[in-house]
Protein backbone atom coordinates (compact mmCIF):
# COMPACT_ATOMS: atom_id res chain seq x y z
CA UNK A 1 0.00 0.00 0.00
CA UNK A 2 1.10 3.43 -0.96
CA UNK A 3 2.20 6.16 1.34
CA UNK A 4 -1.23 7.64 1.04
CA UNK A 5 -3.89 5.01 0.10
CA UNK A 6 -6.74 5.80 -2.08
CA UNK A 7 -9.73 5.48 -1.27
CA UNK A 8 -13.53 5.71 -1.99
CA UNK A 9 -17.20 5.49 0.00
CA UNK A 10 -19.94 3.95 -1.90
CA UNK A 11 -23.44 3.82 -0.94
CA UNK A 12 -26.45 1.04 -1.55
CA UNK A 13 -29.54 0.70 -0.10
CA UNK A 14 -29.55 2.86 2.87
CA UNK A 15 -30.08 6.05 4.81
CA UNK A 16 -25.60 7.09 3.94
CA UNK A 17 -25.55 7.70 7.66
CA UNK A 18 -22.56 6.01 7.52
CA UNK A 19 -21.04 8.61 5.32
CA UNK A 20 -22.72 11.40 7.43
CA UNK A 21 -20.92 9.28 10.81
CA UNK A 22 -17.68 10.14 8.48
CA UNK A 23 -18.52 13.44 8.41
CA UNK A 24 -19.12 13.93 11.62
CA UNK A 25 -15.66 12.94 12.73
CA UNK A 26 -14.70 16.85 12.53
CA UNK A 27 -11.72 16.75 15.26
CA UNK A 28 -9.92 13.97 13.64
CA UNK A 29 -11.35 14.37 9.51
CA UNK A 30 -8.33 16.82 8.74
CA UNK A 31 -5.65 13.85 10.25
CA UNK A 32 -7.89 11.44 8.07
CA UNK A 33 -7.60 13.42 5.01
CA UNK A 34 -3.82 13.94 5.76
CA UNK A 35 -3.42 10.26 5.97
CA UNK A 36 -5.91 9.15 3.06
CA UNK A 37 -6.61 10.42 -0.51
CA UNK A 38 -10.21 10.41 -0.60
CA UNK A 39 -11.50 9.94 -4.21
CA UNK A 40 -14.98 8.76 -4.10
CA UNK A 41 -17.63 10.50 -1.05
CA UNK A 42 -20.71 11.11 -2.86
CA UNK A 43 -22.53 12.42 0.41
CA UNK A 44 -19.63 15.01 0.61
CA UNK A 45 -17.79 15.62 -2.88
CA UNK A 46 -18.71 15.75 -6.83
CA UNK A 47 -15.45 14.35 -8.42
CA UNK A 48 -15.10 10.00 -8.67
CA UNK A 49 -12.63 8.41 -9.45
CA UNK A 50 -12.66 4.43 -10.56
CA UNK A 51 -8.70 4.30 -8.70
CA UNK A 52 -8.71 2.96 -5.63
CA UNK A 53 -7.18 0.88 -2.78
CA UNK A 54 -9.58 0.61 -0.21
CA UNK A 55 -13.54 0.58 -0.75
CA UNK A 56 -15.52 1.49 2.15
CA UNK A 57 -19.37 0.28 1.12
CA UNK A 58 -22.59 1.34 3.06
CA UNK A 59 -25.91 0.54 2.46
CA UNK A 60 -27.22 -3.57 1.70
CA UNK A 61 -27.42 -5.04 -1.50
CA UNK A 62 -31.14 -5.24 -2.72
CA UNK A 63 -31.54 -4.67 -6.37
CA UNK A 64 -30.10 -6.61 -9.52
CA UNK A 65 -27.89 -3.51 -10.24
CA UNK A 66 -26.28 -3.49 -6.91
CA UNK A 67 -25.11 -6.70 -7.47
CA UNK A 68 -23.38 -5.73 -10.04
CA UNK A 69 -21.92 -2.75 -8.76
CA UNK A 70 -20.27 -4.49 -5.88
CA UNK A 71 -18.71 -6.81 -7.68
CA UNK A 72 -17.32 -4.06 -10.25
CA UNK A 73 -15.99 -2.46 -6.61
CA UNK A 74 -14.78 -5.45 -5.63
CA UNK A 75 -12.26 -6.28 -8.62
CA UNK A 76 -11.20 -2.94 -8.60
CA UNK A 77 -10.80 -2.55 -4.94
CA UNK A 78 -7.50 -4.17 -2.77
CA UNK A 79 -9.88 -4.07 0.40
CA UNK A 80 -13.39 -4.10 0.88
CA UNK A 81 -14.46 -2.63 3.84
CA UNK A 82 -18.41 -2.81 4.91
CA UNK A 83 -19.77 -0.03 7.06
CA UNK A 84 -22.66 -0.05 8.94
CA UNK A 85 -25.58 -2.38 9.68
CA UNK A 86 -26.68 -2.27 5.92
CA UNK A 87 -23.75 -3.66 4.62
CA UNK A 88 -22.73 -6.17 7.48
CA UNK A 89 -26.00 -7.63 8.32
CA UNK A 90 -28.54 -6.45 5.60
CA UNK A 91 -29.85 -4.14 8.27
CA UNK A 92 -33.13 -3.09 8.40
CA UNK A 93 -33.49 -3.57 4.60
CA UNK A 94 -33.99 -7.08 5.17
CA UNK A 95 -37.20 -6.92 6.98
CA UNK A 96 -38.44 -6.76 3.87
CA UNK A 97 -37.06 -10.01 3.06
CA UNK A 98 -39.88 -11.74 4.54
CA UNK A 99 -42.52 -10.79 2.49
CA UNK A 100 -42.69 -11.58 -1.39
CA UNK A 101 -40.79 -9.11 -2.96
CA UNK A 102 -43.88 -8.40 -5.47
CA UNK A 103 -46.16 -7.91 -2.34
CA UNK A 104 -43.50 -5.50 -1.40
CA UNK A 105 -43.26 -3.45 -4.34
CA UNK A 106 -46.91 -2.65 -4.54
CA UNK A 107 -46.43 -1.31 -0.99
CA UNK A 108 -43.92 1.25 -1.86
CA UNK A 109 -44.83 2.18 -5.49
CA UNK A 110 -48.51 0.77 -6.16
CA UNK A 111 -49.37 0.40 -9.49
CA UNK A 112 -46.16 1.70 -10.79
CA UNK A 113 -43.80 -1.11 -8.89
CA UNK A 114 -43.48 -3.18 -12.12
CA UNK A 115 -41.09 -0.68 -13.30
CA UNK A 116 -38.52 -1.39 -10.30
CA UNK A 117 -36.68 -4.67 -9.64
CA UNK A 118 -36.05 -5.91 -5.94
CA UNK A 119 -34.05 -8.38 -4.60
CA UNK A 120 -34.09 -9.38 -0.85
CA UNK A 121 -31.58 -7.64 1.04
CA UNK A 122 -28.68 -8.65 1.74
CA UNK A 123 -25.31 -7.96 3.51
CA UNK A 124 -21.95 -7.25 1.06
CA UNK A 125 -19.98 -10.72 1.91
CA UNK A 126 -23.42 -12.43 0.44
CA UNK A 127 -22.34 -11.34 -2.66
CA UNK A 128 -18.59 -10.25 -2.57
CA UNK A 129 -15.21 -11.29 -0.30
CA UNK A 130 -15.41 -8.53 2.46
CA UNK A 131 -11.84 -8.11 3.99
CA UNK A 132 -13.14 -6.39 6.65
CA UNK A 133 -16.72 -5.31 8.53
CA UNK A 134 -17.47 -2.67 10.78
CA UNK A 135 -21.08 -3.13 12.01
CA UNK A 136 -23.75 -0.61 13.44
CA UNK A 137 -26.44 1.36 12.96
CA UNK A 138 -24.54 4.11 11.98
CA UNK A 139 -21.05 2.66 12.40
CA UNK A 140 -19.24 3.71 15.00
CA UNK A 141 -17.00 6.40 14.48
CA UNK A 142 -14.37 5.81 16.71
CA UNK A 143 -14.11 2.72 15.31
CA UNK A 144 -13.93 3.91 12.13
CA UNK A 145 -11.06 5.73 12.64
CA UNK A 146 -9.70 3.00 15.08
CA UNK A 147 -9.96 0.50 11.74
CA UNK A 148 -8.02 2.98 9.47
CA UNK A 149 -5.39 3.55 11.61
CA UNK A 150 -4.58 0.03 11.35
CA UNK A 151 -5.19 -0.54 8.05
CA UNK A 152 -2.80 2.48 7.31
CA UNK A 153 -0.62 0.42 9.46
CA UNK A 154 -0.82 -2.69 7.00
CA UNK A 155 -2.61 -4.74 9.49
CA UNK A 156 -6.00 -6.14 9.61
CA UNK A 157 -8.14 -5.00 12.08
CA UNK A 158 -9.51 -7.37 14.27
CA UNK A 159 -13.20 -6.87 16.10
CA UNK A 160 -13.25 -8.49 19.82
CA UNK A 161 -15.50 -11.07 19.84
CA UNK A 162 -16.73 -9.61 23.43
CA UNK A 163 -20.70 -8.63 24.44
CA UNK A 164 -21.65 -4.98 24.37
CA UNK A 165 -22.39 -5.84 28.17
CA UNK A 166 -18.25 -5.42 28.65
CA UNK A 167 -18.38 -1.92 27.51
CA UNK A 168 -21.81 -1.57 29.18
CA UNK A 169 -20.44 -2.28 33.11
CA UNK A 170 -17.18 -0.83 32.50
CA UNK A 171 -18.65 2.45 32.05
CA UNK A 172 -20.43 1.68 35.12
CA UNK A 173 -24.00 1.98 33.98
CA UNK A 174 -27.21 0.27 35.48
CA UNK A 175 -27.62 -3.39 33.93
CA UNK A 176 -31.28 -1.99 31.97
CA UNK A 177 -31.93 -6.00 31.50
CA UNK A 178 -31.40 -7.13 34.71
CA UNK A 179 -32.61 -4.15 36.53
CA UNK A 180 -35.01 -2.40 34.50
CA UNK A 181 -36.97 -4.56 32.51
CA UNK A 182 -35.42 -3.97 29.17
CA UNK A 183 -35.29 -5.94 26.71
CA UNK A 184 -31.79 -5.46 26.00
CA UNK A 185 -29.70 -7.65 23.36
CA UNK A 186 -26.27 -6.32 24.99
CA UNK A 187 -25.58 -9.95 25.97
CA UNK A 188 -25.56 -11.07 22.47
CA UNK A 189 -24.73 -8.35 20.03
CA UNK A 190 -20.82 -7.47 19.56
CA UNK A 191 -19.38 -4.86 21.16
CA UNK A 192 -18.05 -1.74 19.84
CA UNK A 193 -20.21 0.98 20.02
CA UNK A 194 -19.14 1.87 23.76
CA UNK A 195 -22.71 0.85 25.06
CA UNK A 196 -24.04 3.81 23.37
CA UNK A 197 -27.58 3.28 23.15
CA UNK A 198 -27.77 1.80 27.21
CA UNK A 199 -25.56 4.28 27.94
CA UNK A 200 -28.30 6.98 27.08
CA UNK A 201 -31.72 5.61 28.46
CA UNK A 202 -32.17 2.94 25.86
CA UNK A 203 -31.46 -0.87 25.27
CA UNK A 204 -29.28 -2.64 22.84
CA UNK A 205 -31.33 -3.56 19.65
CA UNK A 206 -28.76 -5.49 18.41
CA UNK A 207 -27.61 -3.30 15.51
CA UNK A 208 -24.07 -4.34 15.43
CA UNK A 209 -25.03 -8.12 15.01
CA UNK A 210 -24.53 -11.03 17.23
CA UNK A 211 -21.44 -12.80 18.67
CA UNK A 212 -19.79 -15.82 16.64
CA UNK A 213 -20.97 -17.73 20.21
CA UNK A 214 -23.95 -15.99 21.39
CA UNK A 215 -25.60 -17.45 24.06
CA UNK A 216 -28.71 -17.60 22.76
CA UNK A 217 -30.84 -19.97 24.30
CA UNK A 218 -29.99 -17.99 27.86
CA UNK A 219 -30.92 -14.71 26.30
CA UNK A 220 -34.50 -15.88 24.55
CA UNK A 221 -35.09 -17.73 28.34
CA UNK A 222 -34.39 -14.58 30.40
CA UNK A 223 -36.59 -11.86 27.52
CA UNK A 224 -39.44 -15.25 28.30
CA UNK A 225 -38.84 -13.98 32.17
CA UNK A 226 -39.10 -10.77 31.56
CA UNK A 227 -42.71 -11.44 29.49
CA UNK A 228 -42.08 -11.71 26.06
CA UNK A 229 -43.47 -14.63 24.01
CA UNK A 230 -40.71 -16.81 21.82
CA UNK A 231 -42.15 -14.96 18.90
CA UNK A 232 -41.75 -11.26 20.00
CA UNK A 233 -38.57 -12.25 21.35
CA UNK A 234 -37.35 -13.43 17.90
CA UNK A 235 -39.59 -10.17 16.66
CA UNK A 236 -37.07 -8.01 18.12
CA UNK A 237 -33.48 -10.16 17.00
CA UNK A 238 -35.23 -9.51 13.47
CA UNK A 239 -35.08 -5.55 13.92
CA UNK A 240 -31.38 -5.47 12.63
CA UNK A 241 -30.39 -9.11 12.17
CA UNK A 242 -33.35 -10.45 9.72
CA UNK A 243 -31.05 -12.15 7.11
CA UNK A 244 -29.07 -14.05 9.79
CA UNK A 245 -32.20 -15.37 11.35
CA UNK A 246 -33.62 -16.67 8.20
CA UNK A 247 -30.24 -18.10 7.70
CA UNK A 248 -30.78 -19.63 11.03
CA UNK A 249 -34.55 -20.76 10.51
CA UNK A 250 -33.42 -21.71 7.19
CA UNK A 251 -30.31 -24.35 8.68
CA UNK A 252 -32.88 -25.60 11.43
CA UNK B 1 -8.30 3.70 67.58
CA UNK B 2 -11.61 5.40 68.22
CA UNK B 3 -10.99 9.41 68.38
CA UNK B 4 -14.67 10.77 68.52
CA UNK B 5 -18.14 11.32 67.24
CA UNK B 6 -18.69 14.14 63.89
CA UNK B 7 -22.71 14.97 64.76
CA UNK B 8 -24.16 14.37 61.20
CA UNK B 9 -24.83 18.29 60.74
CA UNK B 10 -21.34 18.79 60.53
CA UNK B 11 -20.47 15.99 58.32
CA UNK B 12 -20.02 18.37 55.04
CA UNK B 13 -17.44 20.36 57.46
CA UNK B 14 -15.57 16.75 58.17
CA UNK B 15 -15.39 15.72 54.96
CA UNK B 16 -13.76 18.91 53.71
CA UNK B 17 -11.82 18.94 56.44
CA UNK B 18 -10.07 15.46 55.97
CA UNK B 19 -9.97 15.56 52.70
CA UNK B 20 -8.34 18.91 52.11
CA UNK B 21 -5.75 18.86 49.61
CA UNK B 22 -6.93 15.52 47.87
CA UNK B 23 -9.07 15.19 45.07
CA UNK B 24 -12.52 14.27 46.57
CA UNK B 25 -14.10 10.79 45.22
CA UNK B 26 -17.05 9.60 47.11
CA UNK B 27 -20.67 8.30 46.55
CA UNK B 28 -23.29 10.52 44.69
CA UNK B 29 -27.09 9.62 43.66
CA UNK B 30 -26.42 8.15 39.66
CA UNK B 31 -30.36 7.82 38.69
CA UNK B 32 -33.38 7.60 41.05
CA UNK B 33 -32.46 4.47 42.68
CA UNK B 34 -28.62 3.76 42.41
CA UNK B 35 -25.65 5.80 43.58
CA UNK B 36 -22.57 5.76 42.19
CA UNK B 37 -18.57 6.47 42.99
CA UNK B 38 -17.63 9.74 41.27
CA UNK B 39 -15.90 12.36 41.83
CA UNK B 40 -17.73 14.65 43.55
CA UNK B 41 -18.02 18.20 42.48
CA UNK B 42 -19.08 19.32 46.62
CA UNK B 43 -18.93 17.61 49.56
CA UNK B 44 -22.69 17.77 49.66
CA UNK B 45 -23.07 15.26 46.79
CA UNK B 46 -21.87 12.01 49.48
CA UNK B 47 -24.13 9.82 50.15
CA UNK B 48 -22.89 7.68 52.57
CA UNK B 49 -26.58 5.80 53.75
CA UNK B 50 -26.33 3.33 50.56
CA UNK B 51 -25.96 -0.20 49.97
CA UNK B 52 -24.01 -0.85 46.72
CA UNK B 53 -22.51 0.82 43.59
CA UNK B 54 -22.50 -0.90 39.95
CA UNK B 55 -18.97 -0.50 40.05
CA UNK B 56 -16.91 -0.83 43.03
CA UNK B 57 -14.43 2.09 44.31
CA UNK B 58 -11.49 -0.20 43.30
CA UNK B 59 -12.53 1.50 39.25
CA UNK B 60 -10.62 4.37 41.20
CA UNK B 61 -7.04 2.52 42.16
CA UNK B 62 -7.17 0.17 39.12
CA UNK B 63 -9.63 2.31 36.62
CA UNK B 64 -11.63 -0.43 33.23
CA UNK B 65 -9.54 1.52 31.14
CA UNK B 66 -5.97 2.91 31.55
CA UNK B 67 -2.62 4.25 29.79
CA UNK B 68 0.55 1.88 30.98
CA UNK B 69 3.25 3.62 28.86
CA UNK B 70 3.06 6.07 26.33
CA UNK B 71 5.09 5.55 22.98
CA UNK B 72 7.33 7.57 20.38
CA UNK B 73 7.55 5.62 17.64
CA UNK B 74 10.29 5.45 14.43
CA UNK B 75 13.89 4.93 14.36
CA UNK B 76 14.55 5.57 18.02
CA UNK B 77 11.32 4.81 20.08
CA UNK B 78 10.94 6.61 23.23
CA UNK B 79 8.66 4.65 26.31
CA UNK B 80 7.48 6.93 29.14
CA UNK B 81 5.53 4.68 31.81
CA UNK B 82 2.58 6.33 32.79
CA UNK B 83 1.92 6.65 36.92
CA UNK B 84 -0.96 8.63 38.32
CA UNK B 85 -0.24 9.55 41.92
CA UNK B 86 -2.70 12.25 42.42
CA UNK B 87 -3.97 12.62 45.82
CA UNK B 88 -7.45 11.63 45.82
CA UNK B 89 -10.00 10.31 49.20
CA UNK B 90 -12.02 7.98 48.37
CA UNK B 91 -14.92 7.99 50.93
CA UNK B 92 -17.88 6.20 51.60
CA UNK B 93 -15.92 2.31 50.96
CA UNK B 94 -17.81 -0.21 52.56
CA UNK B 95 -16.00 -2.79 54.85
CA UNK B 96 -16.25 -5.38 51.49
CA UNK B 97 -14.69 -3.19 49.05
CA UNK B 98 -11.77 -2.11 51.71
CA UNK B 99 -11.25 -6.05 51.99
CA UNK B 100 -11.27 -7.09 48.21
CA UNK B 101 -8.20 -4.01 48.35
CA UNK B 102 -6.55 -5.18 50.41
CA UNK B 103 -6.95 -8.74 48.62
CA UNK B 104 -5.90 -7.07 45.63
CA UNK B 105 -2.83 -5.09 46.91
CA UNK B 106 -1.88 -9.10 48.15
CA UNK B 107 -2.49 -10.69 44.31
CA UNK B 108 -0.76 -7.42 42.60
CA UNK B 109 1.71 -7.44 44.79
CA UNK B 110 2.55 -10.50 44.54
CA UNK B 111 5.71 -11.54 42.25
CA UNK B 112 6.15 -8.05 41.06
CA UNK B 113 3.91 -4.88 42.06
CA UNK B 114 1.82 -2.94 39.23
CA UNK B 115 3.67 -0.26 39.47
CA UNK B 116 0.12 1.35 37.85
CA UNK B 117 -2.48 0.10 40.46
CA UNK B 118 0.18 0.64 43.54
CA UNK B 119 0.62 4.52 42.67
CA UNK B 120 -2.72 5.02 42.87
CA UNK B 121 -3.33 2.94 45.89
CA UNK B 122 -0.11 4.76 47.77
CA UNK B 123 -1.89 8.27 46.93
CA UNK B 124 -5.18 7.24 48.31
CA UNK B 125 -6.56 8.17 51.65
CA UNK B 126 -9.36 5.67 52.09
CA UNK B 127 -12.40 6.59 54.43
CA UNK B 128 -14.84 3.78 54.96
CA UNK B 129 -18.01 4.11 56.26
CA UNK B 130 -20.35 1.01 57.66
CA UNK B 131 -23.60 -0.58 55.66
CA UNK B 132 -26.40 -2.61 56.23
CA UNK B 133 -27.03 -5.30 53.92
CA UNK B 134 -29.65 -6.18 51.00
CA UNK B 135 -30.78 -9.21 50.14
CA UNK B 136 -27.84 -9.82 48.10
CA UNK B 137 -25.10 -9.29 50.60
CA UNK B 138 -23.17 -11.71 52.48
CA UNK B 139 -19.91 -10.30 53.73
CA UNK B 140 -20.70 -12.26 57.08
CA UNK B 141 -20.34 -15.51 55.55
CA UNK B 142 -16.94 -14.83 54.15
CA UNK B 143 -15.48 -12.73 56.96
CA UNK B 144 -15.31 -8.94 55.38
CA UNK B 145 -18.19 -7.73 57.46
CA UNK B 146 -16.26 -6.10 59.60
CA UNK B 147 -13.23 -3.07 57.97
CA UNK B 148 -11.06 -4.72 60.48
CA UNK B 149 -8.44 -1.55 59.69
CA UNK B 150 -7.96 -1.61 56.22
CA UNK B 151 -8.47 2.18 55.88
CA UNK B 152 -7.43 4.95 57.37
CA UNK B 153 -10.70 6.78 58.50
CA UNK B 154 -13.48 4.63 59.27
CA UNK B 155 -17.08 6.01 60.11
CA UNK B 156 -20.07 4.31 61.90
CA UNK B 157 -23.41 5.57 62.15
CA UNK B 158 -24.66 6.04 65.41
CA UNK B 159 -27.89 7.81 65.15
CA UNK B 160 -27.15 11.63 65.20
CA UNK B 161 -23.38 10.78 64.76
CA UNK B 162 -20.72 9.01 62.83
CA UNK B 163 -18.34 7.73 65.56
CA UNK B 164 -15.08 7.89 63.64
CA UNK B 165 -11.83 5.82 63.97
CA UNK B 166 -8.47 6.58 62.50
CA UNK B 167 -6.12 2.76 61.70
CA UNK B 168 -3.27 4.73 60.07
CA UNK B 169 -0.82 7.81 60.81
CA UNK B 170 -2.29 9.24 57.37
CA UNK B 171 -5.92 8.89 58.74
CA UNK B 172 -5.11 10.47 62.07
CA UNK B 173 -3.46 13.42 60.48
CA UNK B 174 -6.22 13.74 58.03
CA UNK B 175 -8.56 13.87 61.13
CA UNK B 176 -6.04 16.22 63.19
CA UNK B 177 -7.46 19.47 63.60
CA UNK B 178 -10.79 19.11 62.78
CA UNK B 179 -12.85 21.15 65.75
CA UNK B 180 -16.16 19.54 65.77
CA UNK B 181 -15.34 15.92 67.26
CA UNK B 182 -17.53 14.77 70.09
CA UNK B 183 -17.12 12.79 73.25
CA UNK B 184 -17.48 8.93 72.68
CA UNK B 185 -19.69 7.89 75.45
CA UNK B 186 -20.71 4.10 76.08
CA UNK B 187 -23.84 5.19 74.80
CA UNK B 188 -22.12 5.84 71.39
CA UNK B 189 -19.87 2.89 71.41
CA UNK B 190 -22.96 0.36 72.11
CA UNK B 191 -25.15 2.07 69.35
CA UNK B 192 -21.87 0.78 67.33
CA UNK B 193 -21.87 -2.26 68.72
CA UNK B 194 -25.88 -3.04 67.88
CA UNK B 195 -25.64 -1.87 64.47
CA UNK B 196 -22.78 -4.67 63.29
CA UNK B 197 -25.26 -7.03 65.22
CA UNK B 198 -27.94 -5.87 63.39
CA UNK B 199 -25.60 -5.89 59.80
CA UNK B 200 -24.85 -9.31 60.48
CA UNK B 201 -28.03 -10.88 61.31
CA UNK B 202 -29.51 -9.29 57.91
CA UNK B 203 -27.46 -11.20 55.71
CA UNK B 204 -29.44 -13.35 53.82
CA UNK B 205 -27.37 -15.80 51.45
CA UNK B 206 -26.10 -18.62 53.46
CA UNK B 207 -22.87 -20.71 52.70
CA UNK B 208 -24.10 -24.56 53.30
CA UNK B 209 -20.57 -25.09 55.02
CA UNK B 210 -18.11 -22.49 56.46
CA UNK B 211 -16.56 -20.71 53.76
CA UNK B 212 -13.18 -22.67 55.43
CA UNK B 213 -14.08 -25.64 53.60
CA UNK B 214 -14.99 -24.31 50.40
CA UNK B 215 -11.62 -25.17 49.19
CA UNK B 216 -12.21 -28.72 49.77
CA UNK B 217 -15.33 -29.26 48.95
CA UNK B 218 -14.53 -27.69 45.61
CA UNK B 219 -11.58 -29.35 44.88
CA UNK B 220 -14.41 -32.45 44.05
CA UNK B 221 -16.47 -30.63 41.64
CA UNK B 222 -13.59 -29.98 38.93
CA UNK B 223 -15.97 -31.41 35.96
CA UNK B 224 -17.46 -28.67 33.39
CA UNK B 225 -20.97 -30.75 33.62
CA UNK B 226 -21.15 -30.58 37.39
CA UNK B 227 -21.30 -27.07 36.52
CA UNK B 228 -23.71 -27.03 33.80
CA UNK B 229 -27.65 -26.25 35.78
CA UNK B 230 -26.06 -23.42 37.78
CA UNK B 231 -24.48 -22.03 34.53
CA UNK B 232 -27.80 -23.11 32.23
CA UNK B 233 -29.02 -19.37 31.63
CA UNK B 234 -25.73 -17.30 32.07
CA UNK B 235 -24.99 -15.16 29.16
CA UNK B 236 -21.49 -15.36 29.05
CA UNK B 237 -21.76 -11.22 29.00
CA UNK B 238 -19.13 -10.80 31.54
CA UNK B 239 -21.16 -8.37 34.15
CA UNK B 240 -19.93 -10.22 36.94
CA UNK B 241 -16.17 -10.31 36.05
CA UNK B 242 -16.51 -6.51 35.89
CA UNK B 243 -18.45 -5.71 38.63
CA UNK B 244 -16.29 -7.68 41.01
CA UNK B 245 -14.17 -5.69 43.58
CA UNK B 246 -11.49 -8.44 43.47
CA UNK B 247 -11.28 -9.43 39.82
CA UNK B 248 -8.34 -7.92 38.14
CA UNK B 249 -7.81 -9.61 35.21
CA UNK B 250 -7.09 -7.28 31.59
CA UNK B 251 -6.35 -7.16 28.16
CA UNK B 252 -3.57 -5.09 26.68
CA UNK B 253 -4.11 -3.30 23.31
CA UNK B 254 -2.07 -0.47 21.60
CA UNK B 255 -3.59 2.47 20.34
CA UNK B 256 -1.65 4.86 17.39
CA UNK B 257 -2.34 8.00 16.63
CA UNK B 258 -3.01 8.71 13.06
CA UNK B 259 -0.20 10.54 12.68
CA UNK B 260 1.82 6.90 13.27
CA UNK B 261 4.41 8.48 14.95
CA UNK B 262 2.60 8.41 18.68
CA UNK B 263 1.29 5.70 20.68
CA UNK B 264 -0.48 4.60 23.78
CA UNK B 265 -0.05 0.94 25.07
CA UNK B 266 -3.55 0.21 27.30
CA UNK B 267 -5.32 -1.94 29.22
CA UNK B 268 -8.86 -2.48 29.90
CA UNK B 269 -10.72 -5.16 32.57
CA UNK B 270 -11.15 -8.26 30.68
CA UNK B 271 -12.77 -11.69 32.08
CA UNK B 272 -13.15 -14.93 32.93
CA UNK B 273 -16.57 -15.70 31.91
CA UNK B 274 -16.33 -14.00 28.33
CA UNK B 275 -15.28 -16.48 25.64
CA UNK B 276 -12.74 -14.58 23.71
CA UNK B 277 -10.41 -14.55 27.42
CA UNK B 278 -9.48 -18.32 26.92
CA UNK B 279 -9.53 -17.75 23.15
CA UNK B 280 -5.60 -18.40 22.65
CA UNK B 281 -3.01 -18.33 19.34
CA UNK B 282 -3.89 -20.68 17.12
CA UNK B 283 -7.75 -20.57 17.63
CA UNK B 284 -7.65 -22.52 20.68
CA UNK B 285 -10.38 -22.00 23.14
CA UNK B 286 -9.40 -23.45 26.45
CA UNK B 287 -12.76 -23.11 28.12
CA UNK B 288 -15.10 -23.69 25.33
CA UNK B 289 -18.27 -23.76 27.47
CA UNK B 290 -20.26 -21.59 30.16
CA UNK B 291 -20.42 -24.06 32.91
CA UNK B 292 -16.47 -24.52 32.22
CA UNK B 293 -16.25 -20.82 32.80
CA UNK B 294 -18.74 -20.57 35.36
CA UNK B 295 -16.70 -23.69 37.54
CA UNK B 296 -13.02 -21.72 36.90
CA UNK B 297 -14.78 -18.37 38.12
CA UNK B 298 -16.01 -20.26 41.22
CA UNK B 299 -13.24 -22.33 41.71
CA UNK B 300 -10.46 -19.26 41.41
CA UNK B 301 -12.54 -17.22 44.07
CA UNK B 302 -13.22 -19.66 46.80
CA UNK B 303 -10.72 -22.56 45.74
CA UNK B 304 -7.79 -21.59 43.89
CA UNK B 305 -6.92 -17.82 45.15
CA UNK B 306 -7.96 -18.91 48.80
CA UNK B 307 -5.52 -22.09 49.28
CA UNK B 308 -2.89 -19.73 47.75
CA UNK B 309 -3.43 -16.23 49.62
CA UNK B 310 -5.11 -17.36 52.72
CA UNK B 311 -8.47 -15.60 52.21
CA UNK B 312 -11.32 -16.15 49.87
CA UNK B 313 -11.21 -13.85 47.06
CA UNK B 314 -14.97 -12.81 47.65
CA UNK B 315 -16.05 -10.21 49.32
CA UNK B 316 -19.16 -11.45 49.95
CA UNK B 317 -20.48 -7.25 48.30
CA UNK B 318 -23.25 -9.10 46.37
CA UNK B 319 -22.39 -6.79 42.94
CA UNK B 320 -22.49 -9.63 40.96
CA UNK B 321 -25.66 -11.22 41.85
CA UNK B 322 -27.03 -7.56 41.13
CA UNK B 323 -26.07 -7.37 37.95
CA UNK B 324 -26.55 -10.81 36.45
CA UNK B 325 -29.32 -10.67 33.96
CA UNK B 326 -29.63 -14.30 34.49
CA UNK B 327 -29.94 -14.09 38.55
CA UNK B 328 -27.29 -15.95 39.32
CA UNK B 329 -26.08 -16.09 43.19
CA UNK B 330 -22.06 -16.99 44.03
CA UNK B 331 -23.76 -18.38 47.32
CA UNK B 332 -26.76 -20.35 45.48
CA UNK B 333 -24.18 -21.63 42.60
CA UNK B 334 -21.77 -22.82 45.25
CA UNK B 335 -24.17 -24.44 47.75
CA UNK B 336 -25.85 -26.24 45.01
CA UNK B 337 -22.84 -28.01 43.27
CA UNK B 338 -21.32 -28.58 46.37
CA UNK B 339 -24.71 -30.17 47.75
CA UNK B 340 -23.96 -32.72 44.84
CA UNK B 341 -22.05 -35.90 43.85
CA UNK B 342 -18.77 -35.45 42.63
Amino acid sequence: MSAKPKVAFFSFTGCEGCQLAVLELEPVLLDILGAVDIVSFREAMTEHSEDYEIAFVEGSISTPHDVEEVQHIRQRAGLVVAIGACACSGGLNALKNRRGMDDVLQTVYGSSGSWFETIPARPVSAVVPVDLELPGCPMDGNEFVWAVKSLLRGEMPKLPQIPVCVECRLKGNVCVLAHKGKHCQGPITIAGCGAICPSHGGHCVGCRGYLAHPERDAHMEILQEHGLTVDEVRAQYSLFNTYSEMAREAAS
Amino acid sequence: MTVGCVPKGRLTDFVCHICRGRQLIGVRQKEPGFVEFAELDSPDELVLDYVSTPLPPKAFIYPPIETLVRMRLGTAPQVETVLDETPRAIVGVHPCDLHALAQLDVILGDHYGDPHYFARRQSALLVGVDCLPDEHCFCGQVGTARAEGKCDVFLTDVGLAYLVECWSDEGREAVEGFGGLEEVTPAVLEAARARMERKLAGIEPRLSAPVEMLPMLLDGHQKASEWEDVAAKCVSCGACNLVCPTCNCFDVYDEVALSLTEAERKRRWDGCMLREFTLVAGGEVFREGKPDRLRHRMQRKYNYLYVRYGSPFCTGCGRCARSCPAGIHPVSAVNQVTASES
